[in-house]
């Protein structure tokens, strides 16, 4: 049993390299669009969730407003009130796309052992996933990305790009943002494989992810050298640096460049990782 | 409904129904207890990711010396309060938001084929411990307040304290209440109540003062999660933001509410046994 | 001890017409359904998928109220005195449990104890006999998540009695038991009946479970009750042939003999089907006998299966 499992890890290993070529491409768009499709269905979920998101716009834009004008001089870390809101709306908006609550699909299935099959496949397994998750972000996008932002233009003044390019760069940096939150939450359920206390592990990364991303608080409302400091991390990355890049705050080049480093860091540690697992799984019999 | 029942009766009645209701929440207690390492580590968690919106007061504060009027320390006893009254009731009655789950998998059937009150089986059905958690996170905070402010106690406030705990837990069981009921008509839509259960939690956090008009109205008075810290707050700590009565009216508030609350139950159920699936 | 008179239940469904429009009918689940149980009773519910089974018994037990008519289960109102008639009545949902799932199964018995009020010493006796004829004791320690179907479905069955419930309502209890579980359930389902005098009525999908327990047998059909006797009735009236299997000695052509049609020829063993009413099996035994020569015969019944099954396809005209 052992001997075939090498073979099965050994094909896969030679197959994931092999997500680049034409072929793959096609097959990663029709991954994509399944996953987009399986999201697709859950409607009433999806709307009843876009509701309680907009109603958390509402409580927390309330919260900065009240801030902003405490504030001595009107003004937080850079950020006026109109920033603060579309930083609030913005959040809003692309939390689900780029998941910042965690995902545990691939944790899920080392537990249950269905695992096994997911590496006996003849694709790249990082791959597979990844190209699941642009689909499943690329919904999120149109279901609940679009409305919240439009409800807060709707009901306050926000801080919109004054040129076309800056939307340009705000959706890369979105697709870069997704990448690295993919390679992160990768990397997380991964770690089901050493540890059996798994839950604990996904919670350090809610916790890490809600602080440090920017989810709760603007980066720029810390202390300067933590903000500083996070900024080059790769929570950042994934959610304040679009956002960032929308307001315009920072070099944009930067953001995007220091965006795209982790996005290669988080995939190749994820794809390391992945190899070690595989091996483990070999060494173990399955 | 017109059945009258002596005050004799509904006590004996109550006795009953509280004695069922401990014998039920016992076992589930015992079955998790099973898996008490788990448990642990939920709770810790949760301990620690509940913390994260008190460090958003805490980085807040850091930029000003109030907010709406209010000092971090008096938010923090605010905070506390709120997040004590939210995270007890979400302990005993918080598992009602899968009303739609017990429907579609037939266990609500089960309810109704038992001789016991629907509501009070529903309660009874789960005590999530690792909820501890977050009531654990909430009351450090409210002793770290309570310890850092100058608070002149007397026996009212030490009284009113307890009262606001327990009356703001009731306010936001009648809010999980009346989400579920929602799920008698439309079974997927669990997640609406969670903007009115978690966002109550959220907006009482914070000095209603902050919000604006339309945000007051309806969360504040409406839905009326003012009496969950704010107004009573503000007779413990001698603030005047608002009148006396409103300060004191909170327990009240929560009866009418829980009332409320039952009453819609009573006649969602009944709905759902006439319309069914 | 249940009396149903006019009974109708109706549901409104949506369905969705084009992305926008919604297509509104009205399914009359059951349409004017009548029937009365005697006190002591076993009878059985039978009926194809979306018959009207399930929400009959839905609204007997209390889950559902009736659109229109008449219901009384023990002298009181399903609708209107649930937690009353919840006391008196007993159910087992086959497909779902009534147990608590992570827990032994003696704490749920005792849990039931208390929901139900049942006195120690009474809900003592009545546990200690139920253990006893289902044989649970092996397994009163084990969580019921880890109990096998037909251990659970045994136990289900006692929590159902725990509290001498004068009604048991039944619902496919024998869904997915291998052959020794069902066997131990209908024997004691049929003490049950006959020693107690508890009322079970029992929808089952199973005829089996019909043949071996329900000398009486209630089809409903779309909606309405479409036959309601006896078991042996129904053979009667609905399969009113019956096939003589004859042994000959040589091989020979489909015998030709007044009352009766040869339907099928095996080698020697020939079958001839006959109206029960038209020819009796001795005068067509002697018949036969006289043209050939006989090693053997049986009379074959026909199965219920095939007489529902009729029923059911619609075959069978009532």
């Amino acid at each position: 049993m052992i001997a075939n499992l090498t073979d099965i890890v050994g094909n896969s290993a030679r197959r994931e390299s092999g997500l680049c070529n034409v072929g793959s491409m096609r097959f990663a768009w029709e991954l994509a669009r399944r996953e987009f499709q399986r999201y697709a269905t859950y409607r009433a979920a999806t709307v009843a969730g876009l509701f309680t998101n907009t109603v958390f716009g509402f409580l927390r834009a309330a919260v900065l407003i009240a801030a902003l004008r405490a504030a001595p001089s009107g003004r937080i870390g850079g950020y006026g009130t109109r920033e603060a809101l579309t930083y609030t709306w913005l959040t809003q908006s692309l939390l689900m796309v780029v998941a910042v609550w965690g995902w545990n699909d691939i944790a899920l299935r080392v537990q249950t052992g269905d695992i096994a099959t997911d590496l006996a496949r003849p694709y790249g397994f990082l791959g597979w996933w990844l190209a699941r998750d642009c689909g499943r972000a690329a919904y999120q996008m149109l279901a609940r990305g679009i409305a919240p932002l439009v409800t807060g233009a709707v009901f306050y003044t926000l801080a919109f790009p004054s040129s076309a390019f800056r939307w340009v760069w705000f959706f890369f940096s979105i697709m870069l943002a997704v990448v690295v939150s993919f390679g992160l939450r990768f990397i997380v359920n991964l770690l089901v494989f050493w540890t059996l206390d798994w839950r604990g592990i996904s919670m350090i990364h809610n916790v890490l992810m809600s602080v440090c991303s920017g989810m709760v608080v603007p980066v720029a409302f810390f202390p300067h050298a933590i903000a500083s400091a996070l900024r080059v991390l790769p929570w950042y990355q994934a959610l304040q640096a679009p956002i960032d890049v929308f307001l315009g705050k920072g070099s944009t080049p930067t953001v995007l460049a220091v965006q795209a480093l982790w996005a290669a860091a988080t995939l190749l540690c994820a794809r390391a990782l992945l190899q070690i697992a595989q091996r483990r799984l070999v060494v173990q019999g399955g | 409904m017109t059945t009258r029942i002596t005050a004799r009766r509904s006590l004996t009645v109550l006795r009953h129904n509280a004695e069922l209701y401990r014998h039920l929440v016992r076992a589930r207690i015992r079955a998790q207890w099973q898996y008490r390492t788990s448990l642990t580590f939920d709770a810790i968690g949760s301990f620690f990711l509940t913390f994260i919106d008190f460090l958003v007061i805490l980085a807040l504060f850091q930029h000003f010396p109030r907010l709406g009027g209010w000092t971090l320390h008096e938010v923090a006893f605010l905070y506390g309060v709120a997040g004590l009254g939210f995270s007890l009731c979400d302990l005993v009655i918080g598992h009602i938001e899968n009303l739609g789950d017990m429907i579609r998998l037939g266990q609500f059937d089960t309810v109704l084929v038992r001789p016991a009150g629907t509501l009070l089986q529903v309660m009874a059905s789960d005590f999530a411990l690792r909820r501890l958690g977050k009531a654990l996170q909430s009351l450090t905070v409210l002793i770290y307040a309570i310890v850092v402010l100058d608070v002149h106690w007397t026996f009212a406030k030490v009284v009113l304290t307890f009262a606001t705990i327990i009356s703001g837990s009731a306010i936001f069981a009648s809010i999980f209440v009346l989400g579920a009921c929602v799920q008698f008509v439309f079974i997927g839509s669990s997640e609406i109540a969670n903007a009115f259960t978690y966002g109550g939690n959220q907006f009482s956090s914070y000095p209603v003062s902050i919000y604006g008009a339309w945000l007051r109205r309806i969360f504040a008075y409406a839905i009326p999660l003012g009496f969950v810290a704010y107004f009573p707050t503000q007779y413990i700590l001698g603030r005047t933001d608002d009148p006396l009565w409103l300060q004191l009216v909170g327990p009240v508030v929560a009866i009418v509410a829980v009332g409320l609350s039952i009453v819609v139950w009573t006649f969602s159920v009944r709905r759902y046994r006439s319309s069914g699936s | 001890m249940i009396e149903v008179r006019d009974l109708k239940k109706s549901f409104v469904v949506y369905r969705k017409t084009g992305t926008l429009r919604r297509d509104r009918t009205i399914v009359h689940a059951v349409d004017n359904v009548g029937f009365s149980v005697a006190p002591g009773e076993m009878v059985g519910y039978v009926g194809p998928n979306g018959a009207g089974k399930s929400t009959t018994i839905k609204m007997l037990t209390g889950i559902l109220v009736p659109s229109d008519g008449v219901v009384k289960v023990a002298g009181l109102v399903p609708s209107r005195q649930r937690v009353e008639l919840a006391r008196q009545i007993g159910v087992v949902f086959g497909q779902r449990s009534q147990l608590w799932w992570d827990l032994p199964l003696i704490d749920s018995f005792d849990l039931l104890r208390h929901l139900y009020r049942v006195d120690v010493a009474s809900h003592r006796a009545q546990l200690d006999e139920c253990v006893e004829r289902l044989e649970l004791q092996e397994f009163l320690s084990t969580p019921v998540r880890q109990l096998s179907l037909g251990q659970r479905m045994r136990g289900e069955l006692a929590a159902a009695l725990l509290h001498r419930p004068k009604v048991l309502f039944l619902d496919e209890p024998t869904i997915g038991l291998d052959v020794v579980s069902r066997s131990k359930v209908r024997e004691f389902l049929g003490v049950l009946q006959r020693d107690r005098g508890v009322t079970v009525m029992l929808t089952t999908h199973d005829l089996g479970d019909i043949e071996h327990l329900c000398p009486r047998l209630l089809i409903i059909d779309q909606g309405r009750v479409i036959y309601d006797g006896a078991l042996a009735a129904l053979r009667d009236r609905f399969e009113p042939f019956r096939t003589l299997v004859v042994d000959l000695a040589v091989a020979a052509p489909a015998i030709v003999v007044e009352g009766a049609e040869v339907v099928r020829v095996e080698g020697p063993r020939q079958w001839l089907r006959f109206h029960r009413e038209h020819t009796s099996a001795a005068d067509l035994v002697a018949r036969v006998a006289q043209q050939v020569e006989l090693l053997d015969l049986t009379i074959e019944e026909p199965g219920i299966e095939d007489v529902i099954t009729r029923i059911y396809r619609g075959e069978s005209s009532l």
